[in-house]
C-alpha cells in the first residue's frame, strides 16, 4: 500500500533536483565572481581591450600586394619579403619539433617503468608506490618553465636544458595517466601467469603491459602534441626552439613576423594531430606487444 | 608396478580470519598418471584446494609434500620466491575463465608457459628459444588450434580459448595438472574435447586432478573421485562407487 | 608425449607446413620490428645529443650547480621572515585566473561546440560552417597559453586578466573540440525517437545529444580546471598575473627553498581540487540512485 500518491512522489523527486540544481549554479556564480574579482576580470576592461586585441590582429596580418606576390624578398608585400627570416624560424621550428620528440619518447619510457610499481595492483611495497607518486607529482605540478629556468640556470642557453625540462615536467603527466591506466587493468591474466610460476616482473610484462600497451601509446601520442605546443615557449627563458624568435617580434614589434611565427606553430599542431590520429587508430587496431 | 606418489596432503586446515573453516583435516594422495575429479557443492572448498595445492593461496595448518616418495621431497606450501615459483611450474593449473592474455596471440599464450625456465631478457622482448616455439607447435597441432597460432586470444571462443590454456599449461612439462572447473562454461562438445584431452594426457604419466561439477562427467572420464562436503572427505575411491547414497551425502545442504 | 595419428593427409600436412612458415616468419618479424625499433630511437637520441649536445665541462658544471639547487630546495631558511601572504595571494589569484577563464569559456565553447558538431550541422551549408569552427578551435589551442598571455599583454596591458583571456582562448578552442566530438561520439537512437515525437531541431539536440553528452562535457570541464591549475603558473613568468611571478622572482634570487614550498602547496591544491572533482563526478555522472515510486521507507525521510 503506498503512503502517498504517484503526483507527490514525483514532486518530491523534482523539488529536490530542483533545490540542488538551484544550490550549484549559486555556488558556481559566487566562485565565478569572485574569481572574477580576484583575477581583475572586469567587463569594462575586457570591452575596452578587445578593440586593442583586434588592432594588434590586424597588425600582425603582413602586407601583402597582388601584383608584387611573388617578388623577390627586397619588395615590400611579396611573399619573400614577409617570409625574409624562415631560413632562421625554419631550423629553430625543427629543433623544437626534436625537443618535443626526444622529451616525449624518453617521457613516455621512463614514466612505463615508474607506471607499474606506482599502481596499487602489483604488490609492491606502498613506500616505493607513494615516493614514486609524489615525484610524479611533483614533477607535473612544477611548471615546465619553471624547470626550463633552473636547467638553463645550470646548463647555460640551449635546447638541452629545453629538453630536461619538458622531459620532467611530462614525465610527471605520462606517470600519473599510465598509473591510472594499469589499475583498471584485468587481474585475469595475471592470475594465469602467477598460477604458472611467471615472477612478479613477467606478470606485469605479459599481465598487464598487452592490455595497457596501446592506452600508454594513445596517450603518448597525445602527448607529443602538447610536447610541441609547450616546446614553443622553452624559448622564452632560452630553452631553445622558435620561442626565443617568438618573442623577440612580440616584444620587438615584428608584426608580420610574428604572424608568420604563428602560422608555423598551429600548421604543426594540425600535422601533429592529423597523423597521430591515423597512427593511433592503426596501432590500436595491429599492436602486437 | 605401483605408480609413483607426487602429491601427498596431510591434515590440511584452511580458515579465512575467524570464519567458519573451509578445509577440515583434509588428507589424500595423488599418483601419476591418475585423472582425480574432486565434486563437491560449490563452496565446499575444492577451488580453495587445488589454489592451496598451487601456492596461490596460503595454508592454515596441515602439509602438503611434493614428491613424498623421491629422494627431495618438497613442503610446498612453505615455499617462497624462486623455490615457489619453480613448484608452480611443475604443477600447471587451468582455470574456469581460461586466464589468458587476451591481447597476445595464441602461440605467444603457450610460449608463456616456459616463462618460468626462460631468461629475463629473452622474456622481456618475447625472444623464446627455437625448440620452445617447436613445442609450442607440437602442442597447438594435437588440440587442433594450429590454424589459429597467429590469432588473438581475445578472439577465441570458450572451448578453443580452454584448450590453448591447456596448451599452456603441458607447456609448462608439469608433473601435476590442476583444473578448476575447466569445463563449466563450455558446451557438450567442447567439455568432450577438454576432457579427452585431459584423460590424454595424465595417460602420460602425469596426474591431474579437476574439479567438476557433473557425475556423468566423472563417470566417463575419471580413474578416481574424491568427494568433499564442508571442507571434508566423504568418499575417495572409483567412480564406479559413487552409490546414490554418497552423492546424498557429498551434495547435502551443510546446515543439515 | 604427443602421437602425431599417421592418418593427416596430404591436404591438411601441406596447410600445416604453410601455418608453420607463417608462425617463424611472424617470430622473425617480431625480432626485427624490436630491434630496428630499438636502433631507430637509439640513433635519434645520438643525434639529438650529438648536434645539441653540451661539452663534458659544462654537464659536470651543470649537474654540479643543479645539485646544489636541489639541495637548497630541502633546507628552508628564514622561514618565520617568508611573506606568505603574498604568496597565498598570488595563488588565490591564479585560482581566481583558472576559474574566470574555464567558466568562460565553457560558456561560449558549449554553443559553439553544437555548430562545430558534424552530428548537428548536418546539411551542407551548415557542415562548412562546422568546418570553419573546427578551424577556429585548432588555431585557438594550437597557440600555447604563454604565448597568447604575451599577445593579451598587449592588448589589455600586464596583469592577471591578461591570464584570463589567455586561458579561456585557449580553452574555448579545447573544449569545444572535445565537447563537439562527445556530441558526436551519443548514441544515435534517442535523436531519432525524439524526432518521431515530434521534436523541433533546438529539443532534439538539448534532450537527444546533450542530455547523453553531459557527463563528458562535466567530465571534460572538471579536468581542464584541474589541468589549468597545474599550466596556469607559466602565465605568471610572462607577466600575466598569478603564482608565476612568484616563482620567476624567487628563482632569480636562488630561492630555492621558496620554489619547493610553492610546488608542495600547488600539489596539495591540484590533489584537492582532484578529490573534489571525483565527488562531483560520482554524483552527476554516475549518478544518484532515485528512490524508486512504492517504496516508501526510502524516501519519506529525505
Amino acid at each position: 500500500m503506498p503512503s502517498q500518491t504517484f503526483e507527490s512522489y514525483y514532486q518530491s523527486i523534482r523539488q529536490r533536483q530542483k533545490r540542488e540544481s538551484l544550490l550549484w549554479s549559486i555556488g558556481i556564480l559566487i566562485v565565478y565572481f569572485y574569481s572574477g574579482y580576484l583575477s581583475e576580470f572586469s567587463l569594462s576592461v575586457v570591452w575596452q581591450g578587445i578593440p586593442h586585441f583586434f588592432d594588434y590582429l590586424s597588425d600582425i596580418l603582413p602586407t601583402l600586394h597582388l601584383p608584387v606576390l611573388f617578388a623577390d624578398g627586397h619588395t615590400k608585400g611579396s611573399f619573400a619579403y614577409w617570409g625574409y627570416r624562415l631560413n632562421i624560424q625554419i631550423p629553430l621550428l625543427g629543433q623544437t619539433i626534436a625537443i618535443a620528440i626526444a622529451a616525449t619518447l624518453f617521457s613516455s619510457l621512463m614514466a612505463t617503468f615508474a607506471s607499474f610499481p606506482a599502481s596499487n595492483n602489483t604488490q609492491i611495497h606502498w613506500s616505493l608506490r607513494y615516493s614514486l607518486r609524489s615525484i610524479a607529482a611533483f614533477c607535473r605540478t612544477m611548471p615546465e618553465l619553471a624547470w626550463a629556468v633552473m636547467f638553463v640556470m645550470a646548463f647555460g642557453v640551449g635546447p638541452i636544458p629545453g629538453f630536461f625540462a619538458l622531459f620532467l615536467h611530462s614525465f610527471g603527466c605520462q606517470t600519473k595517466l599510465f598509473y591510472e591506466t594499469v589499475e583498471v587493468a584485468s587481474d585475469k591474466p595475471v592470475r594465469g601467469l602467477r598460477a604458472l610460476g611467471a615472477s612478479r616482473l613477467m606478470r606485469m610484462r605479459y599481465g598487464l603491459w598487452p592490455q595497457v600497451a596501446p592506452t600508454f601509446m594513445s596517450y603518448t601520442f597525445m602527448r607529443l602534441e602538447t610536447n610541441f605546443r609547450q616546446s614553443t615557449i622553452l624559448g622564452l627563458v632560452g630553452g631553445g626552439g622558435i620561442g626565443q624568435e617568438l618573442m623577440t617580434s612580440i616584444k620587438l614589434d615584428h608584426y608580420d613576423q610574428v604572424s608568420i611565427v604563428l602560422i608555423q606553430i598551429i600548421l604543426v599542431v594540425s600535422l601533429l594531430d592529423f597523423i597521430s590520429g591515423k597512427l593511433r587508430h592503426r596501432l590500436l587496431k595491429e599492436m602486437s606487444v | 608396478m605401483q605408480p609413483e606418489k607426487l602429491l601427498s596432503i596431510v591434515n590440511l586446515d584452511k580458515s579465512y580470519g575467524n570464519h567458519h573453516p573451509v578445509i577440515k583435516k583434509l588428507s589424500m594422495d595423488l599418483y601419476a598418471g591418475e585423472l582425480v575429479a574432486i565434486i563437491g557443492r560449490s563452496g565446499a572448498g575444492k577451488s580453495t584446494l587445488l589454489h592451496m595445492i598451487n601456492g596461490t593461496i596460503s595454508t592454515t595448518a596441515g602439509d602438503i609434500i611434493a614428491f613424498p616418495d623421491s629422494d627431495t621431497p618438497q613442503k610446498t606450501h612453505l615455499l617462497k620466491g624462486k623455490a615457489l615459483r619453480h613448484w608452480r611450474s611443475q604443477c600447471g593449473m587451468i582455470f574456469q575463465d581460461f586466464c589468458l592474455v587476451p591481447r597476445l596471440d595464441v602461440i605467444t599464450n603457450v610460449l608463456l608457459g616456459r616463462l618460468s625456465d626462460t631468461g629475463t631478457l629473452r622474456s622481456l622482448f618475447k625472444f623464446f628459444p627455437k625448440k620452445d616455439v617447436e613445442r609450442a607447435i607440437e602442442l597447438l597441432e594435437w588440440t587442433g588450434l594450429i590454424n589459429h597460432a597467429l590469432q588473438r586470444a581475445e578472439n577465441l571462443s570458450g572451448g578453443q580459448s580452454q584448450r590453448v590454456a591447456i596448451a599452456r599449461a603441458l607447456m609448462q612439462t608439469p608433473r601435476i595438472l590442476l583444473a578448476d572447473e575447466p569445463v563449466a562454461s563450455l558446451d557438450p562438445k567442447n567439455t568432450h574435447r577438454v576432457m579427452e584431452a585431459l584423460q590424454e594426457i595424465s595417460a602420460q604419466n602425469i596426474a591431474v586432478m579437476v574439479n567438476l561439477h557433473s557425475i556423468e562427467q566423472v563417470k566417463q572420464y575419471c580413474s578416481r573421485v574424491v568427494g568433499i562436503a564442508s571442507g571434508e572427505i566423504i568418499y575417495n575411491g572409483s567412480p564406479d562407487g559413487l552409490t546414490e547414497d554418497i552423492q546424498q551425502r557429498i551434495y547435502a545442504n551443510p546446515a543439515s | 608425449m604427443i602421437n602425431h595419428s599417421n592418418t593427416i593427409s596430404t591436404s591438411e600436412r601441406s596447410n600445416n607446413e604453410r601455418q608453420y612458415a607463417a608462425i617463424y616468419a611472424s617470430r622473425r618479424r617480431h625480432m626485427v620490428i624490436t630491434f630496428s625499433l630499438g636502433l631507430i630511437i637509439l640513433f635519434y637520441y645520438i643525434f639529438f645529443f650529438y648536434f645539441n649536445g653540451l661539452t663534458p665541462e659544462q654537464m659536470f658544471q651543470g649537474l654540479d650547480k643543479l645539485g646544489q639547487y636541489f639541495a637548497r630546495m630541502f633546507i628552508w631558511r628564514n622561514v618565520s621572515q617568508w611573506p606568505f601572504g603574498y604568496y597565498f595571494t598570488q595563488i588565490a589569484v591564479t585560482l581566481g585566473i583558472v576559474f574566470a577563464g574555464t567558466f568562460t569559456a565553457t560558456l561560449l565553447a558549449l554553443p559553439l561546440s553544437f555548430l562545430a558538431s558534424r552530428r548537428v550541422m548536418n546539411t551542407f551549408v551548415l557542415a562548412s560552417i562546422s568546418v570553419v569552427i573546427r578551424r577556429l578551435f585548432d588555431i585557438m589551442r594550437g597557440i600555447d597559453m604563454a604565448i597568447w598571455g604575451m599577445i593579451f599583454i598587449r592588448a589589455v596591458g600586464m596583469g592577471p586578466l591578461a591570464g584570463v583571456m589567455a586561458i579561456f582562448i585557449q580553452d574555448t578552442g579545447l573544449l569545444g573540440k572535445l565537447y563537439a566530438e562527445s556530441h558526436d561520439a551519443v548514441d544515435k537512437r534517442p535523436s531519432r525517437g525524439l524526432s518521431a515525437l515530434g521534436a523541433n531541431h533546438l529539443q532534439k539536440h538539448r534532450f537527444g545529444i546533450f542530455t547523453q553528452s553531459f557527463p563528458q562535457f562535466l567530465a571534460l570541464t572538471l579536468y581542464q580546471i584541474e589541468s589549468n591549475t597545474r599550466s596556469a603558473a607559466v602565465l605568471g613568468f610572462v607577466g600575466a598575473g598569478g603564482i608565476g611571478l612568484v616563482y620567476a622572482e624567487n628563482m632569480r634570487l636562488w630561492n630555492w627553498d621558496v620554489v619547493m614550498f610553492i610546488t608542495l602547496v600547488l600539489v596539495l591544491l591540484v590533489m584537492l581540487m582532484d578529490k573534489a572533482s571525483e565527488l562531483l563526478r560520482k554524483k552527476y555522472i554516475i549518478g544518484e540512485d532515485i528512490p524508486l515510486f512504492n517504496q516508501p521507507t526510502q524516501h519519506t525521510e529525505k
